[in-house]
């Protein structure tokens, strides 16, 4: 077990999770958390199916795409009548309500104790061969995840997406349908959170409740914002280096139980400032909403 | 039936926490109309301020109080000044992460310092002496809570219905641009407004870690009781949010005594849901009530 690879394949999953959070919304960023439910998804489901009723990994990983796909549509019917902290709020609480079933359903979930000994996608020869072959599917999960988002934002659904996200109403004067748009955005992105989730439960072959609380919810969300919404390059690079910080605190000498707040502690300064830099960039970048306010005749 | 009435006064033990912390949370949301997601974690912080004086210094509890709120007022100075009034003019996404990575850097640095265990204090005046009351048990802990709970939300009404602090924030959070053509000073209001919010929350904090114990990651699930107790009647009211915080307390111990202890703090996530989903402006409507 290579301790640098094993840092990647954590980038490249929980990237996964960040470019799903990235697919379901837009500049506006309103519908961002929605998806993070699809990680306990797409985790449990491997969990369950392959770790307790021994079905093959890569079918159960698939199963809780779908699984991802549902849940996801079904949260995204919070963004219905709410917006902005609300929504955030409200998806919040559904994480927690997420994280309590799982420790409360023991029969099902194995309760706060957790499942053990998932198998793992690929066995290979040695454990190091098996984890450089993970390490290569994740790779690949993240460029079908990156190619998969360019063409969904330059598709014609891609566009109606981000005008529902600049301006719902004038959207729907259009004729274009608002509420089906939220939704697909969502579900969609959280079959690529439960992806990785999926991925996560297979290689650390052990999840428990605590793995999926409004904790990592809200953590998830920092990394994504971090690296910004604008390009998928940014959004693997916030993710990139939310988790190489501790391992540089532990070069630094710092021991673990300390490095590990330390790191949410500068991930939360980087918040700050990168709040600071893009208060400039975001000013401009309304133009598609003036056009959709000039096609609706309202102000610019 | 005696069941039922302990149920329901540990409950209002509880609320009676739960409603001083959705005050604070009314009056900041009131002036701004934004959401401060570091509420829970002052309130943490109050917590461990709390468990410092009284435990480490040995001062006593009044005194204890008051330096949470001191603590709690100057927090809430900091978080305003960093968290928000860069973002005032920008779409709220800003404002929400910024103070999302406010509640983050709060939290973390508690469980660097104080590590990750839960601590409780007993205060010195109670040791857990039983009062019968009405067929129901209290201990003095209990009693101190309510009376705390109760002397800060009756100062709180006292400055906001009865100063002038009170009545420019009133007119601040009904329309910030007129109150400024009358002279109020806007961002001064929301800074007070903020600080005041704040010590509530830090005594809130306190009053938890008499009771339950406090540890660094309870932020986040006090955040949620404080907005969901306003919620329930209409966010930014703030007999709302007493009302509010109470009735969350007796649901919680409800749940707690005749459904599952398990679903104790799930309850008060499906209950936001339910009427977020079903009334978003609350039960009655009190959201645009300002303050009254």
């Amino acid at each position: 077990m290579d301790y640098t690879v094993h840092i990647l394949i954590m980038i490249g999953i929980y990237s996964l999770a960040a470019l799903g959070l990235r697919i379901a919304t837009c500049y506006g960023g309103q519908l961002a958390v929605l998806p993070t439910v699809g990680f306990a998804a797409g985790a449990y489901s491997v969990g369950i199916l392959a770790g307790l009723d021994r079905w093959p990994t890569l079918l159960s990983m698939a199963v809780g795409v779908g699984f991802g796909f549902i849940v996801g549509s079904l949260v995204g019917l919070l963004s219905w009548r709410l917006d902005g902290d609300y929504l955030l709020l409200a998806t919040l609480g559904t994480c927690e309500i997420t994280r309590s079933l799982l420790t409360n359903l023991e029969t099902l979930t194995g309760g706060p104790i957790g499942i053990m000994n998932i198998p793992n996608l690929i066995s290979g020869p040695s454990p190091r061969m098996t984890q450089l072959a993970l390490f290569m599917t994740v790779c690949t999960a993240v460029a079908g995840c990156w190619l998969f988002s360019t063409k969904l934002r330059n598709s014609g659904f891609g566009r109606i997406q981000v005008t529902v996200q600049q301006d719902a109403l004038s959207t729907a004067s259009l004729g274009h349908p608002v509420l089906r748009t939220k939704l697909l955005s969502v579900a969609i992105g959280s079959a690529w959170v439960a992806l990785g989730g999926g991925l996560f439960a297979a290689y650390s072959s052990y999840i428990d409740p605590s793995s999926f609380s409004v904790e990592e919810a809200i953590t998830i969300f920092a990394m994504f914002v971090l690296g910004g919404m604008k390009s998928v390059l940014g959004t693997i690079l916030g993710v990139a280096v939310f988790l190489s910080l501790p391992e540089a605190l532990r070069l630094l000498g710092t021991p673990s139980d300390v490095a590990f707040p330390l790191r949410r502690v500068f991930c939360g300064l980087l918040l700050l400032v990168a709040m600071r830099i893009r208060l400039s960039v975001f000013r401009s970048e309304g133009r598609q909403l003036k056009v959709l306010r000039r096609l609706v005749g309202g102000q610019a | 039936m005696n069941e039922l009435a302990q149920v329901t006064m540990n409950g209002l033990v509880e609320g009676s926490i739960y409603a001083i912390l959705a005050l604070g949370f009314a009056l900041s949301f009131g002036v701004l109309r934004k959401v401060n997601f570091a509420h829970g974690a002052t309130c943490v912080v109050g917590g461990f301020t709390g468990y410092f004086l009284i435990v480490n210094l040995s001062l006593p509890v009044w005194i204890a109080i008051i330096g949470v709120l001191c603590a709690g007022a100057l927090l809430g100075f900091a978080v305003e000044k960093v968290a928000f009034k860069p973002f005032r003019q920008s779409p709220p996404l800003f404002a929400i992460v910024s103070s999302l990575a406010v509640a983050m850097i709060i939290e973390n640095v508690l469980a660097a310092v104080f590590g990750e265990q839960t601590r409780s204090l007993t205060p010195g005046i109670a040791r857990r002496l039983v009062v019968p009351f009405f067929g129901v048990t209290l201990t003095t802990v209990q009693l101190l809570i309510i009376s705390v709970a109760l002397l800060v939300a009756g100062l709180m009404y006292l400055v906001v219905a009865r100063t002038d602090l009170g009545r420019q924030a009133i007119a601040v959070a009904d329309d910030a641009e007129a109150a400024m053509t009358w002279g109020i000073d806007g961002p001064k209001i929301v800074s007070a407004a903020f600080m005041l919010s704040s010590s509530v929350a830090a005594v809130a904090g306190c009053l938890v870690s008499f009771d339950l114990g406090i540890d660094s990651h309870m932020g986040t699930g006090m955040l949620f009781r404080a907005f969901t107790a306003n919620v329930i009647f209409g966010v930014g009211s703030l007999p709302g949010a007493l009302l509010g915080g109470l009735l969350l307390g007796i649901t919680e111990n409800f749940v707690a005594a005749f459904v599952s202890s398990q679903y104790k703090s799930a309850c008060t996530f499906v209950v936001l849901i339910i009427v977020l989903l079903v009334k978003p402006h609350g039960i009655l409507n009190l959201q645009n009530r300002r303050f009254s």
